[in-house]
Parts: structure tokens; sequence; C-alpha cells
């Protein structure tokens, strides 16, 4: 079976790429999530791969210890929220190749 | 800090600059990296957007730290886009920065194409005050209380 590799390092975003592949990291914070809600809610998750480095009161926080630790390595900053709810935006381009419908 | 009025003709516009936060400027100077320069733009304020938007073309053009996706419900139908940390500031309106945010990465439709983004109500929540003047044509934006504020506490 063939399979998609995420290479390690920083993410490059180009004008018509779709949105990024999250799914390793996606899945990490799932799995850590209910601890971190409860211990830092509000606070930013470092993530790298298939791990949650840890959780800081602010970005600038979490990458500064992300870039002393992996460098320009592949790392998600993700805010720690209890769940992921929709946004509602009312102008866009729902046709733009950057864009990922679901419905 | 500040306090920026504009007159409103089709839209309410503005002008901000974007560059990368910080803390990703200081780590590419520091490995001898070019860091690239703030670049001004014209954002769309929409009390509508619950979120602060930028399009592709600005967000590709930093290649900022993914901040995960979000969903959006819009008008024509559900999608999952980027979120990117960026900082965005305002020198010609005199408001005060916003080092660390994250914004959508997202499309706007070909009739705003003059516009770079959307200022969402996230950004207007951390502002003090948002006004708009109908009859006078203006809007203001305000991030402290102005003197009347402080007045209206006392009285």
């Amino acid at each position: 079976m063939k399979t998609q590799e995420i290479k390690d390092e920083r993410p490059r975003f180009a004008e018509n790429d779709p949105p990024l592949d999250l799914s390793r990291e996606n899945a990490a914070f799932e799995r850590e999530r209910a601890r971190l809600v409860h211990d830092h809610l509000g606070h930013v998750a470092l993530i790298h791969g298939d791990d949650v480095v840890g959780a800081y009161p602010t970005y600038s926080e979490a990458m500064t210890e992300g870039y002393r630790l992996f460098g320009l390595a592949r790392l998600i900053c993700r805010l720690i929220t209890e769940k992921d709810e929709p946004e509602f935006v009312p102008f866009i381009d729902i046709n733009h190749p950057c864009v990922r419908r679901i419905d | 800090m500040g306090k920026y009025t504009a007159s409103v003709a089709d839209h309410l516009i503005l002008p901000a600059r974007v560059r990368l936060p910080p803390v990703d400027e200081r780590m590419i100077a520091g490995r001898g990296g070019s860091v690239t320069a703030p670049v001004p733009i014209r954002l769309l304020i929409d009390t509508g957007a619950k979120r602060t938007t930028l399009i592709p073309g600005i967000v590709d053009h930093f290649q900022p730290t993914s901040g995960a996706e979000a969903h959006l419900v819009t008008p024509v139908g559900s999608v999952m886009i980027d979120l990117v940390w960026v900082c965005l500031e305002f020198p010609e309106a005199g408001l005060a920065s916003f080092s660390e945010i994250l914004v959508a990465r997202h499309p706007m439709p070909p009739l705003l194409a003059q516009f770079r983004g959307l200022l969402g109500r996230d950004l207007l929540a951390r502002m003090h005050s948002f006004e708009y003047r109908g009859r006078r044509g203006r809007y203001t934006l305000r991030d402290t209380p102005g003197w009347f504020d402080w007045l209206r506490r006392w009285l």
C-alpha cells in the first residue's frame, strides 16, 4: 500500500495548495485533548509529529521551545479548546484550491 | 493607545501591515536567513465574520507556522482551511499591534479581490470599541478607552 510521506520540515504553503495534511498532528492532539483542556485550556499546544511536546501560555513561548528542540522542523501550534466549533465567515471563494469542501 | 477614524464609502477599510511573529523573525535572523519584510495590506472590517482572514497569496509570502485548521461555515457551504500564526500591525491607523494571532488562510471572492483579508470579530473583540456613525459616514476604532469613557465610569 502506498502511503504519503510527510517530511519533518517546516511546511511550505504554495499559492494553490490545498490545506495541509495534519492527520498525524490532529490525532496526537485528540489523544491528549482531555488532559490539555483540564490543565491548559486557552494555552498553545506544541505538536511535533505524533507527539504533543507541551502546552505553553503563548505562541511565542511554544515556538521558542520548539525551535530549541527541533530547529526548523514541522511544528504545529494549536490553541487548546474544548472542541472545534465551526466559524461563520460570509465571504469566500469556495472554488479556490486552498479550500477543502466538506459538504 | 490609539483611535482611528475613517470615512466609509462602500466598505469599512482598515489599513494594516502583516509580518511574521517576532519569535519567528528572531529565529530566521539567528540562522542567517533573510526575514521577509512586512507587507502593507487593506483589510475589510466584517462584523459578520467570526475569524480574521488573509488571502493565500499573503500567507504564502510569509510561510508562517501552522496553527492547525478551521471549519468554516459560509453561505455556500462548509469548508476546512488552514490557520496560521502572523503578526498584524496598524502603523497608519495608530492602533496597537497583535504580535501573534491565528488567522485563516482564506481566499476572498473575486468581487472583493482588492482586499487582502477580513478583520473579523475575533480581533474586534480585543479592541475597546468599534463605532459606526451611519449618518456621518464614518467609523471609529479604539484600542483603549478614550477620555469620555473614563469620565463615564466616574459619573
